[in-house]
């Protein structure tokens, strides 16, 4: 998508943008080829993956880049800047911000599901898909609990998703009770916000939700997001070649631009971020990511439960 | 034989009549953009509710002057019904020109075209075409009902759903059960999922209603006997078939402007999208809106669940698709989809744009009949196996057809079309190869006119209507035997066939009138008075026979055939250039 967006978060954050533009074009006082060209600048464009759509399409319209899709079999672009989760990027990607997995319900279901589970947590969700919502205090209308979930051999993302589901055991059936199947965690949101009545729940990047809750709103109502305790924490991290596009990632580390990166879903490498989107909540605890071990197991059983 | 030229007149009646009868012309209508010398021709095919939107956005792009590898480019674009895109990829694009250039762009309406494409393609060792693809826009399947109707059923508070359908449809007090005699029976619009993605998804969501599932139907679901006599019920509801609910929604409205809008259909299973092109006055989607209807229709959003038609663009994997060609179309696509300005477009059309961050607004609203904040529940889109199998079961499970066909053998059949066979050799062609499309429990007669074939009779029967199992090996010899020669007996020859299926008429069949000719009536007088014709096909409000008539060739009167078509409350289709005739007997029997 274009970042088309940008005008109400540029009316937002007037000051923020400000500030990251002149850092991005300042000159490089220890290179003599360093130059603010507008045209080397713009050169540049951004790919990403769906689940960072909303934190590239906003970057690249304040800094003027182009902006491209990118999936994770791509090989790295020469004349882009990929922004995505360091593992599933080659080694020596700038690592720059964070996103644990979290948990996003429509908010209008949500109160039924904590009514029911005292809190929404991954064995919540195993408990009650396929369950009729008229049974646990829902609309009859809604049918029964369905969930959205991503292939885990795509990223990392999509895997740890996979793990919190697959800890709790999921029944042989609960394939039946995941409609809402695509390749990427960002890609999963996406269809929730343009089909609703695809899936009520989906597990997630927080940035992938965060990339759609605006556009939620839009659509369909509020989407609740809920965290695991603890969540895994997946590090983000950008790549790319050339002197405009280090320029560019070393920037992304800078106080002013970690505060916007806020306000688009990611959070900070330490501490926490003052300018926190909307609508984003507060982890309980961080917990340990996938290892390498688990990952044929929990691919086995994403194909034998779920499918393509 | 009487041959007739025609005027500039009637030339421009015969294509107004096409614009205002969508999909009825020959899919080679010069309906495109032009394409400026030199330039390379990116054509869409896309099916036919979104045509007019597409011709818009094509014509804005190409204005840009983008340039691709150096070279101009130019969007073109083509209405060719899902269906019939599907088949024609799968087995090969026409390199005759009938359906218009093979596309770099293909946009049925939903996305299991491209999936069943795809297994087509597997089944027959080779490589899939249709991967890449991206969602232009979205619109739900409903059941539009005209007001009064579903408010006697509860709407808008009420859950409806097809099992209230089948309960309705099958009760024989019909609309009596709802304080509404006037209104008969329940009747059903719904078109041939072999040819239509409202069919395709209004059958898997019966389907799915009789299980009680919302995902993960199964091949043995298909062969259920609770849920086939579920689908049957159903089935029996309906009017006809079709290759296109523009059909069912444009007779609908000119029943409505008629002042009999209730009678025609108590339901159809369409998108979204065109209940506000019929609430419009439009329901053609001709971008010429007349007046609004006097009962306009609302959208029943089916309790069990509904599919999404997801309206892809596909840009073809395919052997004629060059790099150039494929980068421009990637270049239209992002246009289509990523420019608000392009998506707000989409949502004019009543469409929910694809693009996620543009909301969901006018004319999606309650003033149109319809709920931004439905469906409840979406079905699942069956996995190509299981789709495949389920237009087989629907093959054997839909509504029986007990039809006659009417044919022309008057002399100007033996004209020479430029592939050196007769005007009849093709027609006889497209009839014996459209046998397959029956089933073999559909009743068909052969009847022959031209002119003094038995007495004074312009017509002769030749097989009486019978299952099509038991006469295929006489009705395909009688039909190769066939010659032309006399004149166009046409309306006392209409009239017979019309009267023949009425004497038999059964209610649990499609009945209806086949009618093929190449020219115009050209009896003795009165035999050519038009309206006794069409006062009598429109006498019966019930039990209605209906006469679609196929328009063969340039010299067929299509002011006169439109005329019978909508009086008995069919569609012409139109087969100008006589190459289409195959193409075009396929979607007429789409209806059966």
């Amino acid at each position: 998508m274009s970042g088309w967006r940008a005008g109400l978060v540029a009316i937002a954050l007037g000051g923020v943008v400000l500030a990251m533009g002149w850092f991005l074009n300042r000159p490089d006082p220890s290179d003599p080829t360093s130059t603010t060209d507008p045209v080397a600048q713009s050169d540049l464009r951004l790919a990403c993956s769906a689940a960072f759509s909303l934190v590239c399409d906003e970057l690249a319209e304040l800094n003027g880049y182009g902006r491209s899709d990118y999936s994770i079999s791509d090989p790295i672009p020469e004349d882009a800047v990929v922004i995505g989760f360091a593992s599933d990027l080659p080694a020596g990607a700038t690592v720059f911000a964070r996103s644990p997995i979290a948990i996003g319900v429509w908010a209008e279901k949500a109160p039924t599901l904590e009514n029911e589970c005292g809190t929404v947590t991954p064995a919540c969700l195993v408990e009650q898909a396929g369950t009729p919502w008229s049974e646990i205090g829902g609309s009859a209308g809604w049918g029964a609990v369905r969930l959205g979930l991503s292939d885990p051999e795509t990223g990392i993302a999509d895997l740890e998703a996979w793990k919190l589901i697959a800890s709790q055991n999921p029944g042989t059936d609960f394939g039946q009770f995941v409609p809402l199947r695509r390749e990427t965690d960002g890609d999963v949101v996406t269809d929730l916000v343009l089909f609703p009545s695809r899936a009520d729940i989906v597990v997630a990047s927080e940035v992938a939700i965060g990339s759609q809750l605006a556009n939620a709103r839009g659509r369909a109502g509020r989407i609740r997001v809920y965290y695991p305790d603890p969540s895994p924490f997946l590090a983000v991290a950008a790549v790319g070649e050339g002197r405009a596009a280090a320029n560019f990632i070393e920037s992304l580390g800078s106080a002013d631009s970690q505060s916007l990166l806020g306000s688009l879903g990611l959070r900070p490498l330490t501490g926490e971020t003052t300018n926190l989107m909307q609508d984003l909540g507060t982890p309980a605890g961080e917990g340990a990511t996938v290892t390498e071990a688990e990952k044929s197991a929990l691919v086995t059983s994403w194909n034998s439960l779920i499918g393509n | 034989m009487i041959r007739r030229h025609r005027t500039a007149l009637l030339l421009a009646i015969a294509l107004g009549l096409s614009a205002c009868t969508p999909g009825a012309g020959d899919p080679t209508d010069p309906e495109v953009t032009n394409v400026p010398s030199g330039c390379v021709e990116v054509p869409i095919a896309t099916s036919p509710e979104k045509f007019t939107l597409f011709t818009g956005l094509a014509e804005t792009f190409n204005a840009r002057g983008d340039e691709f590898a150096g070279e101009c480019v130019a969007v073109t674009v083509y209405r060719v019904s899902s269906g019939a895109g599907a088949r024609m990829l799968s087995e090969g694009w026409p390199t005759d020109g009938s359906a218009g250039p093979a596309p770099v762009i293909w946009s049925p309406a939903a996305s299991s075209w491209g999936a069943i494409v795809n297994e087509r393609l597997a089944a027959q060792g080779e490589e899939p075409i249709a991967n890449d693809f991206e969602r232009v826009m979205i619109t739900p399947l409903v059941l539009g009902m005209p007001r009064p109707m579903a408010e006697a059923l509860g709407w808008p508070e009420a859950e409806i759903g097809w099992a209230d359908i089948l309960a309705l449809a099958s009760n024989p007090e019909g609309w009596g059960a709802f304080d509404h005699p006037e209104w008969g029976e329940f009747r059903l619009g719904k078109t041939n999922p072999n040819f239509s993605t409202s069919g395709l998804s209004a059958t898997a969501a019966t389907y799915y209603a009789a299980t009680g599932k919302t995902s993960g139907l199964t091949t043995d679901d298909l062969t259920d006997p609770q849920v086939l006599e579920f689908v049957r019920g159903v089935e029996a509801a309906t009017v006809h078939y079709g290759d296109t609910t523009l059909t069912f929604l444009d007779n609908m409205y000119r029943a409505d402007q008629e002042g009999r809008g209730l009678t025609y259909a108590s339901a159809v299973a369409v998108e979204e999208v065109s209940i506000i092109a019929y609430n419009r006055g439009d329901p053609a989607d001709t971008g010429t809106p007349g007046p609004v209807p006097r009962v306009p229709l609302v959208a029943v959003y089916p309790s069990e669940g509904t599919l999404y038609s997801d309206n892809p663009a596909y840009i073809l994997d395919a052997s004629w698709v060059t790099d150039t060609a494929r980068e421009a179309a990637a270049a239209f696509r992002d246009f289509v989809i990523d420019d608000p300005a392009n998506q707000q477009r989409v949502l004019e059309f009543g469409f929910r744009p694809g693009n996620p961050a543009v909301p969901v607004g006018d004319p999606i609203n309650s003033e149109n009949g319809l709920n931004p904040n439905k469906p409840d529940v979406e079905l699942a889109v069956p996995d190509p196996a299981v789709l495949t199998a389920l237009l087989d079961s629907w093959e054997e499970n839909r509504k029986t057809a007990r039809i006659i066909m009417l044919l022309d053998v008057s002399g100007s059949m033996a004209d020479l079309t430029s592939t050196g066979d007769t005007k009849l050799e093709l027609a006889k062609q497209a009839v014996l190869s459209g046998l397959d499309s029956f089933k073999p429990a559909d009743e068909i007669g052969l009847w022959i006119f031209s002119t003094n074939l038995d007495g004074d009779n312009d017509y002769r029967e030749l097989i009486p209507p019978a299952p099509l199992a038991d006469i295929r090996e006489n009705f395909e010899a009688t039909v190769t035997g066939l010659i032309a020669d006399g004149g166009t007996g046409l309306y006392d020859s209409t009239r017979a066939a019309v009267e023949a299926v009425r004497e038999g008429f059964d209610p649990t069949k499609i009945n209806a009138v086949l009618l093929l000719t190449d020219g115009m009536c050209d009896d003795e007088p009165p035999g050519c008075d038009l309206d006794p014709l069409i006062t009598f096909l429109s006498s019966n409000e019930r039990d209605v026979v209906r006469v679609f008539p196929v328009a063969y060739g340039e010299d067929a009167d299509i002011d006169e055939l439109g005329a019978i078509a909508t009086a008995s409350r069919a569609r012409l289709y139109q087969a100008t250039n006589p190459l289409t005739i195959e193409q075009v007997f396929q979607q007429v029997i789409s209806n059966f």
